[in-house]
């Protein structure tokens, strides 16, 4: 039973605070509202500008990354501080930390979240591989800002199921092919997100 | 990641700050991209409609509110338990004129501006919480009624309370009204 005739149905929210739900719907009815698809079609695909829901979502990182207890008086190395960002920020925001970390060791991170809470289910199949990005551009934008009070500019892109598009993808030939992830992201459920940062300078 | 989630209180307040945090963030995008107050409180009515009209399955399912006979009980409902729910807040209510279909939220404390001192400059009109609105009327129209829903007064405009006014515009439809499961 849906109200509005929205596409997708909620997922359940039984186990979800109260108000910690208004954030989600927030969320939905922005990316619903600021989302703009890039309005050259000639550029191969529905290529979008998040640049608004990430600029948003900047703000709230930035406000966020003042906010969150740091117990360590000062981050010894560049891992410590994506660790945190998966562990306590994390937590902070979604309930739950991130389930995966890697990293090249050359300032790349990927983090990787097997059932990210903001990422709508929608019937499994291959359509929330394009609306997917939409969901995820407020969060690329948290991370920055959350990077930023930490004294770190950044690059912070997202997947879902693929990896990210930029050169990292070399560090991942162990074992993990484009193609590859893809077939096994299909069988996956939830969706399988995948957040690439790149920690550009101090 | 071996170690598990560790729910420290701080926590739990930056996950209520989240929202305040994020509506703040919206509504200052919303004063770049317009330049009139009135187009952007439009605008944050339009969203909280369409959040709002999502928003009641989310109440109806937490809550099990009686079927309802009167607007005022429908107040109070709105005042005592969906507030109370999401915002933490129990509004006073008082109902404005005898035929009982115009009412107001007193809001001593708002916690979507508890991070506004006050309003940007040169923005006097903005209602700043005019998400709530269209939250409201959004919800009520899902369950087949009719109101308006604005702003009356607001501590952000140098009013001592913040004030929501709601007016029913039909009469209440018995039959119409059920509890959804």
């Amino acid at each position: 039973m849906r109200a509005g005739g929205a596409r997708w149905s909620l997922p359940a929210r039984g186990s979800r605070m109260a108000d910690a739900v208004l954030f989600e719907f927030l969320h939905t009815e922005m990316v619903a509202e600021l989302w703009t698809p890039d309005p050259d079609p000639g550029s191969g695909g529905p290529e979008m500008s998040p640049s608004v829901l990430e600029s948003v979502g900047f703000r709230v990182g930035q406000a966020l990354g003042e906010r969150l207890p740091r117990d360590i008086p000062a981050f010894r190395e560049e891992l410590d501080v994506l660790k945190f960002l998966c562990k306590d920020l994390w937590v902070a925001v979604f309930q739950k930390q991130m389930d995966g970390l890697r990293t090249n060791h050359q300032g790349t991170y990927v983090l990787q979240d097997n059932s990210f809470p903001l990422l709508v289910p929608m019937a499994s199949g291959l359509q929330y591989l394009e609306e997917a990005p939409k969901f995820l551009a407020f969060t690329c934008g948290l991370l920055c800002g959350a990077l930023h009070t930490l004294g770190f500019q950044s690059l912070v892109t997202a997947s879902v199921a693929a990896l990210p598009a930029w050169d990292m993808i070399d560090m991942f030939q162990v074992g993990f092919t484009r193609g590859g992830l893809q077939r096994w992201a299909r069988t996956c459920s939830p969706p399988w997100v995948l957040l690439g940062c790149r920690l550009l300078s101090r | 990641m071996s170690r598990p989630a560790h729910r420290r209180p701080e926590y739990q307040k930056i996950n209520k700050d989240l929202f305040v945090l994020t509506y703040g963030a919206l509504v200052a995008q919303l004063c770049k991209d317009y330049e009139k107050d009135e187009d952007v409180n439009k605008y944050l009515d339009k969203m909280g409609y369409g959040i709002g009209t999502r928003l009641i399955e989310d109440f109806l399912a937490r809550s099990c509110v009686r079927r309802c006979h009167s607007y005022s009980e429908i107040i109070d409902i709105i005042a005592q338990v969906a507030f109370k729910m999401y915002l933490g807040i129990t509004p006073s209510v008082t109902c404005n004129n005898s035929s009982r279909n115009e009412f107001s939220l007193i809001l001593d404390k708002n916690p979507l501006a508890e991070f506004v001192e006050e309003l940007p400059a040169g923005r006097s009109s903005l209602c700043y919480c005019n998400l709530l609105c269209g939250v409201i009327r959004g919800a009520l129209e899902m369950v087949h009624l009719a109101a308006d829903v604005t702003f009356l007064q607001d501590r952000l405009k140098g009013d001592s309370v913040t004030e929501i006014g709601i007016t029913f515009l039909k009469k209440l439809d018995e039959k119409k009204y059920r509890r959804k499961k």
